[in-house]
């Protein structure tokens, strides 16, 4: 048998296996799967089956497809390296691990008398007990939650090694397809032609391996009675894993935005014609970037089947092409490049936000909870209040541009600056609120279709409302002059801290009301930071122009 | 007056307005967060100086639009948008005072007509007739003002918003009450504990336990552990031994049978296939049963709130009575007469029924997530005759796909879980008056907002008029 199951009892002192050289995964890649509730490509699979063991997608210098078959082949050698991570000193002294490490191999895992018995106490069902009321638990303990994560690496690891979670038996639709380990046990065809597969990647032949890997998924193609689109969503997911556009769109944007900057930097002494080529390589990546970030989206669309509505990871695309749109849409209205500067600064941070933390962002494509799907009015909901997201997010750099230019001497170049980048910021303004107070409703609209009640003060609505009265607040007291041209921009990017509350906060900190089906956890750190590095800027600033004043 | 009006009509109000409206929704989800949904209501949302706040809000927008008469034609996107943020309030208003929200259960099979609200009713029945009496949530003992209800010779003592029980047995030798005994499962224990286990031989209600995949019985009598144990469930039984120890009998999923006798602090090992123990905590050959309502220190959020009130009886003035939400108990009556009181959630009875003909639940495929649930039900407006075909009168009713008769709207919110499928759809059922006003008004705060932005001239308002008005 080529799958060992697994026994806790392995050599200590293996070797790490490394990726081979000379093997060709352009057919293993594209072999369906099911897992997740939808078929994937064993690219995704794998990838996602990474993310569940090291808590990342890809692992340095191997193809996630062969680290795949590396785990499962080589399980020997694998459960003995550190590759899980326990962050928490607590839960580390807990289970009598030692401090002086973050990365345990599942063996010692596995061998670890307190992290068993919990592992006994989830397979019972103790949190049963918890739902029958006998044990009333509040929020999670973020011990427990740690251990549980860990519980489920260790799980994916052993689910991996047996075969119980590789399911690649097509059935007809509603039906869970046929795991490898039901393979095994029973003799299937396909499970047979990916034992092939597996032995010929361990006896070293990548010919071979290349023919097992086309045939096998030649067979299961036929096996699932795959249509023409069918294919073309595989190989267009393998694509998408790939190229990974939003990855590339991000360097291009920060790339850009350096560019952006040079071509306007006239003290830095570039000659003129310096200037124009600076402007000619900025514009072209900005476009580039953009063009990569539309296709990106439209591919995770396509694959999908959806629009971007679910999850925290695609809000934050999103908001990203939104910051993007909005900056394009000021700079032909007012023609300065400061705007696509900030335009293009913004949405490489946002996307580099978005690939940098996948355990917190998850970019898995997962099917909808039932309430999302298939409504009209919910993806029109959804994409209006993330894009007036992104409005207020352009209104926020530019003012902090704005800020910024505070601190120089005065002179009459600054107060033209100034004036103008607040013209630049209150339109982002308008169409934030608009865009805002419209998602609102439309939200209330959907809740009405959906529950029957068009505002019910779920703790999300809430916050959308108190991001647009902290606006209406704002732009009310400009109107009246009780701001001007130094409150504007220090409220302008005071109010964002609303809109970082209403966007992440209701869901990482909160982790209340009816919109569950987005709570995660994670991220508080970089968020605090952000929100404290916000409000001391506008401290400093404030001090500052107090102290020129009084001067 | 005049100085009056010119706060009304001022900006500055309205700027102070709005950012006290948003403080306040602020520190509500932090308190909804802390504290539970309800009592966000009782302090924010549905509290008298929060609609204080939003009347203000009204006032503050219309008085503006007056102090501009006679309108202009620039005037109208911003009297669009402020009409609009008035007629939602209005709506609102409609919504919040004639509007209906609740929830409907029905089983696979049966006909139901029933809506239960939110709100709690304490409810008198006497002689056949019934009285309601509603009883608004508070979030502590000290908010609740006790009542009398001097018709039924009964008066309201205390409250408790967030019931749990106590459980508590002491040692009572002089009388010679039923054994009761602690036990406490272990094995699976780390950082989530199981709960302690109580059992007593003086009430049915405390005699058997079930918790998670096995069941736990106290029998008073030793001769009867040898009562047939559930069938196809892991059940132990124990029965208190004249000489202090505790003898059991331990029945498997599979019938295999074991039997022994332990001491206090002792461990059964009932082997059944989980690996788990038994600790015998404590052994009471006679017990008293002390377990009481008490207020729980968890406030979880989601969950309904589980509301208890203490009542009394003033014919028989010494004892009084806990009711937990949906408990009934008869008492004595000012002239001896009884009178049962409920405590329930509030009941609204419709003109029609529904019959929930088949519920079903689609997953996605290979996993247990469900991807839409939907119900088939038949609209019972009258008693059928056995011959009459009601097909014609069935409805589906799914996520997003509501139905609407007789002035209510049904909605598919959820479904209890049951095995080998569930049975049992659980609907949200909704009247608003306010909706159509809502719904404009929202179109023109949007219209009028997007227009107020076109028309760049409206910034420019000549400052003398707020003077002359």
């Amino acid at each position: 048998m080529i799958i060992a199951a697994m026994i806790s009892a392995t050599v200590a002192f293996a070797t790490a296996p490394t990726p081979q050289s000379g093997f060709s995964f352009r057919e293993a890649r594209l072999i369906p799967v099911q897992s997740g509730g939808r078929v994937k490509p064993l690219d995704e699979f794998a990838r996602e089956v990474t993310l569940g063991i090291f808590g990342k997608r890809i692992v340095s210098s191997w193809e996630p497809t062969e680290l795949l078959i590396s785990l499962m082949l080589d399980s020997q050698s694998w459960v003995a390296e550190p590759i899980i991570k326990i962050r928490r000193d607590d839960v580390r002294k807990q289970l009598l691990l030692p401090l002086d490490r973050t990365d345990f191999s599942v063996q010692e895992l596995m061998q670890n008398p307190a992290f068993l018995q919990y592992g006994e106490a989830q397979a019972l069902g103790v949190e049963q007990v918890d739902s029958l009321g006998v044990n009333s638990v509040s929020k999670s303990d973020p011990r427990a939650d740690e251990v549980k994560r860990t519980l489920q690496k260790v799980q994916t690891f052993r689910g991996l090694v047996t075969g119980d979670i590789l399911l690649l038996q097509p059935k007809p639709v509603p039906e869970s397809w046929g795991s490898l380990a039901s393979g095994i046990k029973e003799f299937n065809p396909l499970t047979d032609r990916f034992s092939r597969l597996l032995k010929s990647y361990l006896d070293r032949k990548p010919e071979e391996f290349l023919l097992a890997s086309r045939e096998m998924r030649v067979a299961s193609l036929a096996e699932m009675k795959a249509t023409e689109n069918d294919q073309r969503l595989l190989q267009g997911e393998v694509i998408y894993n790939q190229v990974r556009p939003f990855l590339q769109a991000m360097i291009l944007y920060l790339l850009a935005s350096l560019a952006w900057m040079l071509s306007r930097k006239r003290e830095v002494g570039l000659k003129k014609n310096y200037q124009d080529v600076a402007r000619m390589v900025a514009k072209s990546l900005t476009f580039v970037a953009f063009f990569l970030h539309g296709t990106g989206f439209a591919l995770r669309c396509y694959i999908s089947g959806r629009p971007p509505v679910s999850n925290m990871y695609e809000s934050v695309i999103w908001v990203s092409f939104g910051v993007l749109f909005f900056s394009f849409l000021l700079y032909r209205k007012f023609g300065t490049t400061l705007i696509l500067t900030t335009g293009t600064m913004l949405g490489g941070l946002t996307l580099f936000a978005a690939d940098s933390a996948p355990v917190i962002l998850d970019p898995t494509i997962h099917p909808l909870v039932p309430v999302l799907r298939s409504n009209y009015w919910l993806t029109i909901h959804v994409l209006t209040i993330t894009l007036s997201y992104a409005a207020f997010m352009l209104a926020m750099g530019i003012s902090n541009i704005t800020l910024w230019k505070f601190l120089k001497p005065s002179s009459t170049a600054r107060e033209q600056m100034i004036q103008q980048l607040n013209q630049f910021s209150y339109r982002a303004l308008q169409f934030g609120t608009v865009l805002l107070a419209a998602g609102t409703i439309l939200g209330g609209v959907w809740a009405d279709e959906s529950w029957g009640r068009f505002w019910g003060w779920d703790p999300k609505e809430v916050w959308a409302l108190i991001a647009l009265l902290a606006y209406m607040a704002m732009l009310h007291a400009r109107f009246s002059g009780l701001v001007g041209k130094f409150g504007f921009p220090l409220w302008t990017v005071l109010c964002f801290s609303t809109v970082v509350m209403a966007w992440y906060g209701v869901n990482f900190i909160l982790g209340v009301g009816l919109h569950s089906y987005g709570f995660s956890s994670g991220g508080q750190g970089v968020m605090a930071t952000f929100l404290a590095l916000q409000f001391g800027f506008c401290g400093y600033v404030a001090w500052r122009v107090r102290v020129a004043k009084q001067k | 007056m005049l100085r009056i009006w010119r706060i009304l009509i001022s900006l500055k109000l309205a700027v102070t307005v709005i950012a006290t409206l948003a403080l306040a929704l602020a520190v509500a989800t932090f308190v909804e967060s802390s504290e539970g949904t309800k009592a966000a209501q009782y302090y924010i949302y549905r509290a008298l100086w929060f609609y204080a706040l939003l009347t203000l809000l009204g006032v503050n927008i219309l008085a503006v639009a007056l102090s501009r008469l006679p309108w202009r034609a620039r005037h109208i996107p911003f009297l669009l948008a402020h009409a609009g943020i008035l007629m939602l309030l209005i709506g609102s208003y409609l919504t919040y005072t004639r509007g209906l929200d609740g929830m409907m259960r029905i089983d696979e099979g049966d006909t139901q007509s029933a809506i239960e609200l939110e709100d709690h009713y304490l409810v008198f029945e006497r002689n056949g007739s019934v009285e309601t009496v509603s009883i608004p949530w508070v979030p502590s003992a000290n908010h609740f003002r006790p009542s009398l209800y001097e018709k039924y010779g009964i008066r309201s003592v205390s409250y408790i918003p967030w019931s749990e029980s106590k459980v508590e047995f002491v040692a009572d030798d002089q009388n010679a009450e039923p054994a009761a005994v602690q036990l406490k499962v272990q094995g699976p224990a780390f950082m989530g504990s199981v709960p302690d286990l109580w059992l007593w031989g003086g009430d049915p209600a405390w005699s058997t336990l079930s918790m998670g995949p096995a069941r736990f019985s106290i029998v008073t009598d030793p001769s009867r552990l040898s009562t047939p144990a559930a069938v196809g469930e892991a059940h132990l039984i124990v029965a208190v031994l004249p000489n202090g120890k505790l003898r059991f009998r331990a029945v498997s999923p599979r019938g295999e049978v074991k039997t022994g006798e332990v001491a206090v602090t002792g461990l059964i090992d009932p082997g059944w296939k989980m690996p788990i123990r038994i600790a015998v905590k404590k052994l009471l050959p006679h017990a008293k049963n002390l377990s009481r309502l008490i207020d729980a220190r968890v406030r979880p959020m989601g969950s309904s709130v589980q509301p208890a009130i203490e009542i009394a009886s003033l014919a028989d003035g010494k004892r009084r009575h806990w009711l937990s939400l949906g408990d009934r108990i008869p008492l004595s009556g000012p002239s001896g007469e009884q009178v049962t009181v409920g405590f329930f959630p509030r009941r609204v009875i419709l003109p029609f029924g529904l019959r929930l003909e088949k519920f079903e639940l689609k997953v996605y495929p290979g996993t247990q997530n469900p991807a839409a649930y939907q119900s088939l039900v038949t609209i019972m407006d009258r008693v059928p005759n056995a011959a009459e075909d009601m097909s014609k009168n069935e409805r589906l009713i799914s996520m997003n796909e509501p139905l609407t008769q007789g002035g209510y709207t049904f909605y598919q919110a959820s479904y209890i879980p049951g095995q080998p499928r569930p049975t049992t759809t659980i609907l949200s059922v909704n009247a608003d008056p306010g909706r159509v006003l809502k719904y404009l008004g929202s179109l023109l705060i949007v219209l009028g907002s997007i227009t107020l932005y076109a028309i760049k001239s409206f910034g420019k308002r000549p400052k003398e008029k707020v003077k002359t008005a």
